[in-house]
């Protein structure tokens, strides 16, 4: 996979089956991570990633762009994380459990992280969802502004200034943690 | 770059730790190929429904009116199945679209907006339901013709009832779109309230 996140298109002639297989190689893992990041568990995760790809097949014909399947797949997993974490309206069970915008990793994972770094992604959850997005795209994916511009369905100068509030509201919180 | 921004990277960079289940890709390509049949079968039914209906239409105006040419209260019958069609396929769809957007709304108290979502339904149902009977006939107007087939009148009268309940759902949901933040801070408002008034009988 590039830094950018991007892959090489895929042609006519390749299978369905080794065009799933080839996108799921260069970017599942990833986007298993950043679903992790938004959502309660890993199994949450791996569903919402697996909804992407079946949604990414589905409209695979209308990608103008080959190269863009990874950016689908991205925003496609964040749409659905959101999906997933308002679904208060339909589950108010799981609602309860876990409160919307929590980014606190679950027992097994906690294990990886220290304290500080736990607070900080816990804060990062607490952001704006526009500011989340930003900074994980910006910061866990190394996407430029662009990228993540043409990701969230924005522009550039509103990925910045998202970005920029994002990371004022994120030095406030851990000064005040201090 | 800033120490903030180091400790984010640090901090996302351990998520690369976390371990993916090995047979997700096997997950994957099942469910993208089960979603493949179950569109395709979906496709075909729906092929040979409209096929179907088609058919159905076309063989009993041949064999009541031995052509094409039809009697009124067969327009008529198109036009309330067709008014039901709509019925059905405009709910789903504006549950599927509206979700989201009670959800933004209701987000301080999610069980008053999947109430309102369920209510929402009732009542668009009710409204649909209660304009096809209003303006069903039962018999022909006397200003759409006397010999009992369709007539130009009663094309335009029929266009006008399709017309009609688009024009009433679009107006009740465009007024429901401007009206329902509002509703919405008044319930968070009534919630804060509330919890203020718990607050003040822990206190005493």
């Amino acid at each position: 996979m590039t830094r950018t996140g991007t892959l090489a298109p895929v042609t006519r002639g390749q299978t369905e089956s080794s065009s799933i297989e080839a996108l799921y190689r260069a970017h599942g893992a990833r986007l298993v991570r950043i679903a992790r990041m938004f959502v309660d568990d890993r199994s949450a995760a791996e569903d919402l990633v697996q909804e992407a790809f079946i949604r990414f097949h589905r409209s695979r014909d209308r990608l103008r762009n080959p190269n863009a399947a990874a950016g689908y797949l991205r925003s496609t997993v964040l749409n659905l994380a959101r999906d997933h974490n308002r679904r208060g309206l339909v589950s108010l069970r799981h609602l309860d459990a876990h409160p919307v915008g929590s980014m606190g990793p679950d027992p097994h994972d906690a294990a990886i992280l220290d304290e500080e770094q736990q607070t900080l992604l816990e804060a990062v959850g607490g952001l704006a969802l526009r500011q989340r997005d930003c900074v994980v795209l910006r910061y866990y994916l190394e996407l430029s502004y662009h990228e993540i511009a043409t990701t969230l369905g924005i522009s550039a100068n509103s990925v910045k200034t998202h970005l920029k509030r994002g990371m004022a509201a994120l030095r406030e919180q851990m000064e005040e943690q201090r | 770059m800033t120490m903030l921004e180091n400790r984010l990277r640090d901090a996302f960079a351990r998520y690369e730790e976390v371990q993916v289940t090995p047979d997700l890709l096997e997950r994957i390509e099942g469910a993208v190929e089960a979603d493949e049949r179950r569109r395709t079968a979906l496709r075909r039914i729906m092929a040979a429904a409209a096929l179907a209906a088609v058919i159905a239409i076309g063989s009993t105006l041949w064999i009541l009116q031995g052509g094409v040419e039809m009697d009124w209260w067969i327009l008529e019958l198109i036009t309330t199945v067709v008014l039901f069609a709509i019925a059905f396929f405009l709910g789903p769809f504006i549950r599927k679209y509206g979700k989201n957007y009670v959800a933004d709304v209701f987000r301080a108290n999610p069980r008053t907006g999947k109430s309102f979502i369920v209510l929402t339904d009732v009542a668009y149902y009710l409204i649909f339901f209660a304009y096809i009977l209003l303006t069903s006939r039962f018999e022909q107007a006397t200003a759409w013709g006397i010999f009992g087939d369709v007539t130009a009148q009663q094309v335009q009268h029929e266009a006008a009832r399709v017309g009609g309940i688009l024009a009433i759902i679009g107006v009740l949901h465009g007024l429901n779109l401007v009206v329902l933040p509002i509703v919405g801070r008044l319930f968070t408002l009534n919630l804060r309230l509330d919890q203020e008034l718990l607050k003040e009988r822990d206190r005493d």
